[in-house]
């Protein structure tokens, strides 16, 4: 049995494909939710602490500890697996943004309103390119963080999780692999990815020595 | 024009502007002058609807800037912002073409522009355009905000202390291109800048700012003749201009940094000093800054032991002023005691030296003759 027919054999391919689509669903409502609110958050600095620490205190709950509330609850489907991995994502999208355009100060918001820009151009010329270093990795780890969540999310809302948990009650090791194997090198490729989005989203003088810099916890 | 009709601004409780009255002619460099935090740039900010005022209305050409189009009366004025605003994320070229690019230039008339700017502004030839402001000197990224804000050849142009970040020598260069550049292009300008020597020399009208009120607002040359009120005289300072010789204090004219010793010096040093500062004599000072006499060069000649402590050849001074004493008052020492020069002190305390080539310096300076004072 060759590796293709073994992988269908075991429903790899639909619990990759809900994985993936799971994984950017989380991704798209972090962002959809995160860019916003941490704007709202440098707009109006007392909206910070209060933010910062609600979305803190729920990332302090372990992941699994809440899988387990969920399940207790009798909760156990698709969506209960995006709202838990967004809840673990939608951190670094909100702090990486505030951080970023706080760090900006008042001259070129100031050079750019004054020459004539609308509120929309100084967001997507101005404030955007010069946050974009704190953003974006920001994004990358949220985008990390869903991948490796959704993996433990999905142990009952079907994807990878699957196939492990699966495996493991089955006492089947390659089933496991099955499962295991392909998370890990989804979350490689999600960070490859994200590096390739860094060099595209930042601007080069930007991009000098940040890189390491920025290191943002979940 | 830009006019300020009774202007208020305030944030909370707090006033950060008073009932703003102030006429800015077409043409004239107007530099919005006063000490940090007096209301310089929340006044230019409203020439630009950076900020709204809270009373009064501020006119652009007879009309209300609040019923203009915001995005269009922005285009109108170049507006160089405190601490270069310029983009970071663009090259020079980028950021010089935005302004033309959001009054919708088109390509080849933007590339024009910025050719004719270059030559201007003295910006380097070769991949400059092409470089980014973080590569940029001081002196550079100052010259591209400049011309940033011309690159639309605005009729008003909004500087919000744009020399600040600048070494002394180089912010003198650019004061000086600037009032050349003004001379020949005639903008209507307004310029803040917390030094009162900058506002002297590019000025055409200077006003005063303190506590978020106009103090005076007149020619420069009028101001430093004529300071209406304590704070201007004092922000004016060593720069005024004087036309009565009885208003010039030993204070206004003295050097304020004469050749001192310590009394416990061996003379050897002392003799050292008087000839490195190219000095007949040294006031001798104790290190608490009390003045304590003179010691004359002659004095230590005459002196055998020159390893001896200055104290041993120290004189008291002759006559001493104080401050507040004026030009006829110090004159009139000076030929009494036979004198050269006369220490300033005031409660024991050494504050200068007046001398008598700086009286006479002085004098000439305000074209004022030195017979009509000594006829006083």
């Amino acid at each position: 049995m060759n590796l293709f027919s073994f992988l269908t054999s075991v429903g790899f391919w639909p619990a990759l494909a809900q994985q993936v689509l799971l994984v950017l669903l989380t991704v798209f409502l972090a962002l959809a939710v995160g860019l916003p609110l941490g704007f709202a958050s440098y707009k109006y600095h007392a909206l910070t602490p209060p933010l910062i620490g609600l979305v803190n205190l729920l990332q302090t709950l372990p992941a699994f500890a809440v899988l387990g509330l969920f399940m207790a609850l009798g909760l156990q489907n698709f969506t209960t697996s995006l709202l838990l991995a967004f809840l673990y994502t939608v951190l670094p999208v909100i702090f990486g943004t505030e951080k970023g355009l706080r760090r900006i100060g008042r001259a070129p918001i100031d050079a750019a309103l004054g020459m004539g820009m609308t509120g929309w151009q100084v967001l997507g010329r101005v404030l955007l390119p010069l946050a974009s270093p704190q953003i974006l990795p920001g994004v990358r780890r949220a985008v990390i963080t869903a991948v490796g969540t959704t993996t433990l999310a999905t142990l009952h809302g079907g994807g990878l999780g699957v196939l492990i948990l699966d495996g493991i009650y089955a006492g089947d090791a390659q089933r496991v692999l099955a499962g295991a194997v392909p998370a890990c090198l989804l979350v490689l490729a999600a960070n490859g990815g994200m590096a390739l989005l860094n060099r595209r989203f930042v601007p080069a003088p930007l991009r000098r020595k940040e890189q390491r810099e920025v290191f943002i916890e979940k | 024009m830009i006019q300020f009709e009774h202007v208020s601004k305030s944030v909370g409780s707090k006033a950060v502007l008073t009932d703003i009255d102030l006429v800015i002619p077409t043409g004239e460099l107007v530099v919005l002058a006063g000490p940090s935090g007096c209301g310089k740039t929340t006044t230019l900010k409203m020439i630009n609807r950076l900020i709204a005022p809270t009373k009064g209305q501020v006119l652009v050409d007879g009309r209300d800037v609040a019923s203009r189009p915001v995005l269009a009366l922005r285009q109108g004025m170049g507006y160089v912002t405190q601490h270069t605003g310029l983009f970071e994320h663009l090259t020079v070229r980028e950021n010089l073409a935005l302004p033309a690019q959001l009054a919708h230039w088109d390509a080849p008339a933007i590339e024009r522009r910025l050719a004719q700017l270059a030559e201007q502004f003295s910006l380097p030839k070769g991949d400059f355009f092409d470089s980014y402001p973080y590569q940029l000197s001081a002196v550079e990224k100052q010259r591209v905000c400049i011309a940033r804000a011309f690159v639309a050849d605005p009729a008003v142009l909004l500087m919000d202390d744009p020399f600040a970040a600048l070494e002394p020598g180089e912010r003198s260069r650019m004061q000086d291109e600037f009032v050349t550049m003004q001379a020949l292009l005639r903008k209507t300008v307004v310029f803040i800048t917390s030094q009162i020597e900058e506002a002297i020399k590019i000025a055409d009208r200077l006003c005063i700012m303190e506590k978020g009120r106009v103090l005076q607002y007149d020619k420069p040359e009028e101001i430093l003749t004529n300071p209406h009120d304590g704070f201007v005289r004092e922000f004016v300072g060593r720069n005024r201009i004087f036309t009565n010789p009885e208003e010039i204090c030993a204070r206004d004219i003295m050097l304020t940094r004469p050749a001192t010793t310590h009394p416990e010096v061996p003379m050897l040093k002392g003799m050292e000093k008087m000839r490195l500062a190219k000095v007949d004599s040294l006031l001798v000072v104790d290190e608490d800054g009390y003045f304590l006499g003179i010691v004359r060069a002659e004095h230590v000649h005459r002196c055998d032991n020159k390893e001896e402590a200055i104290k041993s050849v120290m004189r008291e001074a002759r006559v001493t002023v104080r401050p507040d004493e004026t030009v006829p008052q110090l004159l009139a020492k000076i030929r009494r005691y036979r004198v050269n020069n006369i220490p300033v002190v005031e409660e024991n305390r050494l504050l200068g030296l007046i001398t008598n080539s700086s009286i006479v310096t002085i004098l000439s300076q305000q074209s004022i003759n030195l017979e009509e004072v000594e006829g006083l």
